[in-house]
């Protein structure tokens, strides 16, 4: 199935990466993520979905292969200038710093603008207007806060910079069903704003229902693609018997 | 410490001044007492106090904000006090002149072996600086312009006793003084926030945007210089260096300790730690004249360990954030203060 869309926010091309030189985990993978929808990575266990995520941050070196944002090559830079171009990642797990407040983990996302006092402080102020009920916990701890709060503070602290596109991993993982959809609805508001969502996600029904295109991998290669209308139906078949469920 | 004064902070002012003027108060005793005092023991001992002063405010810059426990130390401060002594010994150059070449030769080796071992973390990276230190001491007996076992012997500064201590006395303290000046602005600076970042998370530090591989380089290189500065002093002062002594982790053992028991990541732990541990231990070695004294020593370690993790200044943060609503209170502030 080929993608049709007038624009490539995010073009990755032959992507060859991995953690041991000459033993990629990806072995040329292809995407182009459109401007301001939410792209979906699906795939099993091992397929490349978070060493995929992890290149496009600038987590990983690729060993071979093009990522080109707005038609800028950035695969060779490191994870601070995709920070500076744009890029944001919302790893897997939960990643507060827990011995610091919520105020404090939110100021630090506005890192990259540590140069300039005034917008930071309206950058980390919209936050607090976003998430009300943050500006309430700011003094308390953020490893003292549950599992979806913290999850809030990271994503809270992944706006401070204002980012364009947004790298999520896993977001549901250890929440309860409730949390993780508010998590979702969060991420389709952002989409609303503009902004551009690669998605990487094991919980394939609450991901499809808000992708606007899907992307599968298997073994570190494109296995199928198409928009989600195509996965709820037929292909979704196939996919969920792929994937066993 | 008299800089300290006039940094500016990121705490409230009100605190912060009377606690820089009683900073400036002891400051300027220490100084009198060093001009005016004849007792050599008491001058000897304070120097020492301030030579670990540096060395622990050296290690807390990486090991109390960056979390990266460095047991190695003593590396930095034996290759500073090598490189002093076999500059001013061979070259004849100046010991004011040895000390911070000691502490740049100490700089290029922290920046040369924290290539492979600052992408270690944790248990691994504390280990890995043990086992370099004994293979820095095993070099130091090997090398031919070290005299091996045998060490090396310097000339005194001056035949004046009572000058030479006062003297070392002054550079320790100046050096301690602009150590922890040094790290009263780490705390209050984008570096520190990176370091305690790191601290707190190293992979969420970089998903922000933070260079923690050059933070974390510029960290220990800063630790190294100052702590090499210290060894190319030490090596002035004792006259006599060689390997065992020199390179002994009971040094890199001891700076970690006073800088927990003070409380790590904060710069008043050296402050309070260093001398506390020095002057307790002294005191049990006096009192205690068996090796009981070092078992008391280690009971009183563990407890602090059990039941004060963060510290001396640990401890008062919870006791003034404990407090802190009492006060509230009695000033009239019934709600807790929100807002962005």
């Amino acid at each position: 199935m080929i993608r049709r869309m007038d624009a490539v926010k995010l073009d990755v091309q032959k992507l060859v990466a991995g953690y041991i030189p000459g033993h990629p985990i990806l072995h040329g993978v292809n995407l182009k993520i459109a401007p301001g929808q939410i792209t979906v990575v699906l795939g099993p266990n091992g397929a490349g979905k978070s060493t995929a995520l992890r290149v496009l941050a600038g987590f990983l070196a690729a060993e071979s292969g093009s990522v080109r944002l707005d038609g800028d090559e950035i695969v060779d830079l490191p994870t601070y200038r995709h920070i500076e171009s744009g890029i944001a990642l919302l790893p897997q797990g939960h990643s507060v710093f827990p011995d610091l407040t919520v105020a404090e983990n939110i100021e630090l996302g506005g890192w990259i603008l540590r140069g300039d006092r005034r917008r930071l402080h309206q950058a980390v102020d919209d936050v607090f207007t976003r998430y009300p009920h943050l500006r309430d916990l700011r003094n308390k701890s953020a490893g003292s806060l549950s599992g979806g709060q913290q999850r809030t503070v990271e994503i809270a602290r992944l706006l401070v910079s204002n980012p364009r596109v947004l790298l999520i991993d896993e977001p549901s993982v250890g929440l309860s069903p409730v949390i993780a959809s508010q998590v979702y609805r969060e991420l389709t508001a952002l989409k609303a704003e503009g902004r551009t969502i690669l998605l990487v996600d094991q919980d394939i029904r609450a991901a499809i229902r808000i992708a606007d295109y899907i992307y599968v991998l298997n073994s570190g290669k494109n296995e199928i693609e198409g928009d989600r209308a195509a996965f709820e139906g037929d292909l979704g078949a196939l996919v969920r018997g792929w994937l066993g469920v | 410490m008299f800089a300290l004064f006039f940094l500016p902070s990121r705490h409230g002012q009100r605190r912060i001044v009377g606690g820089r003027l009683a900073t400036l108060a002891i400051a300027a005793g220490l100084v009198g007492y060093g001009a005016m005092s004849s007792n050599l023991g008491a001058i000897d001992t304070l120097g020492t106090v301030f030579m670990y002063l540096v060395v622990t405010q050296a290690w807390n810059i990486l090991g109390g904000y960056g979390g990266y426990l460095n047991f190695g130390m003593v590396t930095y401060f034996g290759i500073g006090a090598y490189a002093s002594a076999v500059l001013f010994q061979y070259f004849g150059l100046s010991p004011f002149l040895t000390a911070p070449l000691a502490g740049a030769a100490a700089a290029l080796f922290g920046l040369l072996i924290g290539i492979p071992t600052l992408r270690l973390r944790g248990a691994y990276f504390a280990v890995i600086t043990i086992i370099i230190t004994f293979a820095v001491q095993l070099l130091m007996l090997d090398l031919p312009f070290t005299q091996g076992a045998l060490g090396i012997f310097l000339s005194p500064l001056a035949a004046n006793p009572v000058f030479v201590e006062r003297l070392f006395y002054f550079i320790f303290f100046a050096l301690a003084a602009t150590a922890t000046t040094l790290v009263f602005a780490v705390e209050n600076s984008n570096f520190g926030w990176a370091l305690v970042a790191i601290r707190e998370d190293e992979d969420a530090a970089e998903v922000i945007g933070v260079r923690t591989t050059a933070v974390k380089w510029t960290a220990n290189a800063l630790a190294a210089f100052m702590t090499g500065t210290v060894g190319g002093i030490y090596a002035q002062r004792i006259l006599y260096i060689e390997p065992t002594g020199t390179f002994a982790l009971d040094i890199s053992l001891n700076v970690v300790l006073m800088a927990v028991i003070g409380g790590a990541g904060t710069w008043q732990g050296p402050v309070i730690g260093v001398p506390l541990v020095l002057l307790v231990a002294e005191a049990l070695r006096v009192t205690v004249t068996s090796e009981v004294n070092r078992v008391i020593f280690s009971i009183i370690v563990i407890l602090i360990a059990l039941f004060v993790p963060g510290g001396i200044m640990g401890l008062l943060q919870e006791v003034r954030r404990r407090m802190r609503p009492l006060v509230r209170k009695s000033a009239g502030e019934t709600m807790p203060r929100t807002g962005g």
